[in-house]
């Protein structure tokens, strides 16, 4: 039994892995601070993000003991300084983890302090849950999402993100644009959109010149409309 | 006052004319207020004429509400990309087959259609290699009259396709190489979201004069086809919408995303060109699938491609020249249908004494609708185009997700296969309002008259 702090991360999860001893999803994390089996009494710290985190998993470590899933922040951590998600504690199958493995879309969850209780689970003994950077609100015809960032740069980045859990192929092409206004960002995911429906046909159709960027204490907010 | 079945919205503010909402009293009792805030921002357009119309399955959507109608002085007028919608000519279309399928030929009949429709974000038949530039081209042109000379339509399907399946005026000199791109590998595809290709029955008659005078009878099968121009519509639609931001176009529009050009302008001419163009691939789009279907029917059940027969095809995103009390004028239908009435010119000779064939589906577990059009003048011979949705997508999802909707469905006789188990949940027939309350305000509003009720039976979702 062991104790550590980290982050639970929310992904869409690749479905056709290799068969072995896979972590269950709400079990996968990065790991920030590993205390073995002492015990850690203290009351856990909110981290300095003013929202969560985010990025793309862009391929598969091959570790002592574990097969784990090598994150791309888009702004990269302090801490820890090599992070990983740990995915299967069955070694040896590379080729297949090779094989299997497309990029897809993450952003950190929560930060909590971690209880190992065997069996591949772990307890989350305290908690401190982060500001999500986007969130699917309803929409009559189409899909909607709240998407925040603190500049539009974030709002452009969060926003494709968003579109990459619904695609997740299309995460590969996000890269470290800075758009200036909200049509930049309207007009940039639509060339994402365009190359996802070229490559292998996309079930989204476009993002919509609608809706205002809104301030809302420290963070922008804007409602994305997406037809489909 | 009113007539009976509509509501009136007097001119306030900016409203150039008065609003119309087509609806019941059933139908009055859903919060609609910002799609009629919507309705009433259509009626700020310059050049409109009549009212700013919404039909009785209307709902947010963008800039114009779905279930809108709005036309324009051609000379004064504009061409608004959000009054048409990003898929243009998305629409549906029916045909019939005079005899029962059987319980043990379902799922044959379900596997054939399956394999041989394309569905979901899947490809279509039109890669490089399959159609050449100037064939893609000219189909652009000449919409479903291009399946006609390469074996893949009859005559009589254009006969019964409005506006003989082609829109005059297209033109793909305007037409980004991305759009072109993106409609060419899914030619011949149903696409995602609600679109489908479902078998089922004639359920009931309401009109027995018009369902014989159409050849359709009570127990027959029915065959719908709902989908549109795919990634082609979208990307024109998209294309148009950055270049009028980006010119300034919605500047003093009492919304952005109602962005128009006027329609003599060399803008609004070349949208016009490219939505034509559009608008053909659409209908040579639900030709194609026609094709596949009458090839999975033969394959499966040995049926002759030819018996089974178109009844209409429909667009319901569209905006088009049309002559109303003897003026030209340019009507957007975006989530609405044309129902042009008995006696008008436009229409085939088998259609002349009855008026147009309307469909509407409504979802894949309770009914569709086949109507006649009435013509009716205060809404430029329009009707409603769907049931509408009462659950947003992720509230099916939420609702769904984690059970087994396919197996919910055929407990309830409806055989589903998709491409996406998502898009099954997303699509469940309680995501829909029930599409019989729409054609009954449809129907007290003297817009189109009920002539049979369709049940579903086998349904290919994207």
């Amino acid at each position: 039994m062991s104790w550590f702090l980290g982050y639970s991360v929310e992904a869409p999860w690749p479905e056709d892995l290799p068969t072995g001893e896979i972590l269950p999803i709400e079990s996968r994390h990065i790991t920030t601070q590993f205390f073995g089996s002492k015990k850690f009494e203290e009351k856990i710290e909110k981290p300095p993000f003013l929202i969560a985190p985010g990025g793309v998993v862009d391929g598969v470590l091959f570790l002592k003991h574990v097969v784990a899933y090598a994150p791309s922040f888009f702004e990269p951590l302090k801490e820890p300084p090599l992070p990983h998600i740990t995915i299967s504690r069955t070694t040896g199958q590379e080729e297949m983890w090779e094989k299997a493995f497309k990029p897809f879309p993450f952003y950190l969850k929560g930060f909590h302090l971690f209880h190992t209780i065997g069996h591949l689970q772990y307890e989350k003994v305290q908690s401190i849950l982060l500001e999500a950077p986007f969130e699917e609100i309803p929409h009559t015809a189409d899909i909607a999402f709240k998407v925040k960032g603190r500049h539009v740069k974030d709002l452009y980045l969060h926003a494709a993100l968003a579109l990459s859990f619904r695609a997740p192929t299309l995460c590969k092409w996000i890269h470290g644009y800075i758009p200036n206004s909200l049509d930049e960002v309207v007009t940039s995911l639509n060339k994402l959109l365009y190359l996802l429906d070229i490559e292998e046909g996309s079930p989204l159709k476009a993002v919509s010149h609608a809706g205002f960027v809104e301030e809302k204490g420290q963070l922008l907010e804007w409602e994305m409309i997406v037809d489909v | 006052m009113s007539e009976k079945g509509f509501v009136t919205y007097p001119r306030e503010g900016d409203m150039l004319v008065p609003a119309l909402l087509v609806a019941s009293h059933k139908i009055l009792q859903e919060d609609l207020s910002k799609p009629i805030e919507q309705l009433k921002n259509v009626a700020t357009l310059p050049g409109i004429v009549g009212h700013s119309l919404a039909m009785p399955d209307i709902h947010w959507g963008y800039g114009f509400p779905i279930g809108g109608v709005a036309a324009f002085d051609l000379e004064h007028g504009v061409i608004s990309p959000g009054g048409v919608g990003y898929d243009i000519n998305c629409g549906v279309r029916l045909a019939v087959l005079d005899r029962k399928i059987e319980e043990k030929e379902r799922e044959r009949l379900v596997t054939a259609l399956y394999e041989e429709i394309p569905s979901g974000v899947g490809r279509g038949s039109g890669k490089r290699g399959e159609i050449s530039d100037r064939d893609y081209e000219r189909l652009c042109i000449e919409g479903a009259k291009f399946s006609l000379e390469h074996g893949e339509a009859y005559p009589e399907d254009l006969e019964a396709t409005e506006s003989y399946g082609k829109i005059d005026g297209a033109n793909l000199s305007h037409v980004s190489n991305e759009a072109k791109n993106r409609g060419r590998d899914q030619l011949g595809s149903i696409g995602s979201g609600n679109h489908f290709v479902e078998v089922g029955i004639v359920e009931e008659v309401f009109s027995e004069e018009i369902a014989k005078a159409w050849g359709i009878k009570k127990g027959m099968t029915s065959l719908l086809i709902h989908s549109g121009s795919r990634g082609f519509g979208h990307q024109i639609c998209q294309d148009t919408l950055d270049k009028y931001m980006k010119k300034g176009y919605q500047k003093g529009l009492k919304d952005p995303q109602l962005v128009a050009a006027p329609f003599r302008s060399q803008d609004g001419q070349m949208y016009f060109a490219s939505m034509a163009a559009a608008a053909n691939f659409a209908f040579n789009n639900r030709q194609r699938i026609l094709h596949r279907a009458r090839k999975a029917f033969h394959k499966a059940l040995g049926i002759a491609p030819k018996e089974l027969r178109m009844i209409y095809d429909v667009c319901h995103n569209i905006a088009k020249i049309e002559n109303h009390g003897g003026r030209d004028l340019l009507v957007h239908r975006k989530g609405a249908t044309r129902a042009f009435g008995p006696g008008h010119p436009e229409l085939a000779s088998a259609f002349q004494k009855t008026g147009q064939p309307v469909i509407v589906p409504g979802d894949m577990g309770r009914a569709s609708y086949l109507l006649a059009g009435l013509g009716h003048p205060l809404t430029f011979a329009s009707c409603c185009h769907g049931a509408g949705r009462h659950l947003s997508r992720i509230q099916s999802m939420k609702k769904w997700g984690g059970k087994d909707p396919v197996a919910y469905m055929k407990s309830q006789g409806v055989i589903v296969k998709a491409t996406s188990p998502r898009t099954i949940c997303e699509e469940m027939p309680d995501a829909y309002k029930d599409v019989t309350t729409v054609i009954e305000a449809v129907e007290e509003a003297r817009l189109a008259k009920a002539v049979v009720r369709l049940r579903p039976s086998l349904v290919i979702k994207g």
